[in-house]
């Protein structure tokens, strides 16, 4: 039951992290250092601020290996804010490539499992950047 | 969409994968203080580069929709596979390189 709550709260991080692709493509319609430009971009910085930290804590509660393969829904959520937000085309190529790249990304990070970072190290480098 | 700026947005996250690879650098380093553990050439450096990323980001946006951010963006599995490879000498093991293959596979499918 715990970790279903994890779980849940990891997704919801997920989703309010891809709000910041919406932020980018917002500030990509407007002129570059523009108020509104600035305001998106600050947007931006603060939702991969409080991502980093959040990120930062899920992954002291489940495996990082479970949160890396769920951060691929990312994509998902990408095309997903891309048809309410801008309009945007959702064709049959588009959800096929996402779930072949979930499915890949799964691949990718499962075979870290044997050789897993310290706990330490794992927070700062990857929580900030990533 | 436009192929130029699909490769922006690629190339946005490449130097956001370098600047990890830095950070990791960082991060195996000894240091005399705390302070100095964040507060170093290479870690300033990295974030550095990270924001110069944001700013590329929004550029690519410019011609790429929303929907391939997220997708590019998993390009970045492969960059630091490779470069955890070359600079770190970090293995790829088979199943991992079959992954990116197969993540490859579908950013090309939803691009067509």
């Amino acid at each position: 039951m715990k970790n279903i709550k994890y779980f849940i709260v990891l997704h919801i991080i997920l989703a309010l992290f891809s709000v910041s692709a919406v932020f980018s493509k917002l500030a990509a319609q407007e002129d570059t250092l523009s108020l509104k430009w600035i305001l998106y971009y600050c947007a931006i910085l603060f939702l991969l601020f409080v991502y980093a930290i959040a990120w930062q804590q899920i992954i002291k509660k489940m495996p990082i290996v479970t949160a890396y393969a769920n951060k691929a829904v990312t994509v998902i959520w990408g095309i997903i804010y891309g048809m309410l937000i801008f309009g945007e085309e959702i064709t049959v190529t588009k959800i096929a490539g996402a779930l072949i790249i979930i499915f890949g990304v799964y691949i990718v990070v499962s075979s870290d499992e044997t050789v897993l970072p310290e706990e330490g190290t794992v927070d700062k480098n990857k929580a900030g950047t990533s | 969409m436009s192929i130029l700026h699909v490769f922006i947005y690629v190339f946005s996250v490449f130097i956001s994968s370098v600047s990890q690879i830095i950070l990791k650098t960082s991060a195996d380093m000894k240091y005399d203080s705390r302070i100095r553990e964040y507060l170093n050439p290479r870690v300033i450096i990295a974030y550095g580069i990270f924001f110069l990323a944001t700013f590329i980001t929004i550029y690519a946006y410019k011609g790429i929709p929303l929907s391939a951010g997220p997708i590019l963006e998993t390009t970045g599995y492969l960059w630091i596979s490779l470069l955890g490879y070359f600079i770190l000498k970090e293995k790829i093991s088979r199943r991992k390189l079959t992954g990116l293959i197969v993540v490859v596979v579908g950013i090309i499918v939803s691009c067509i």
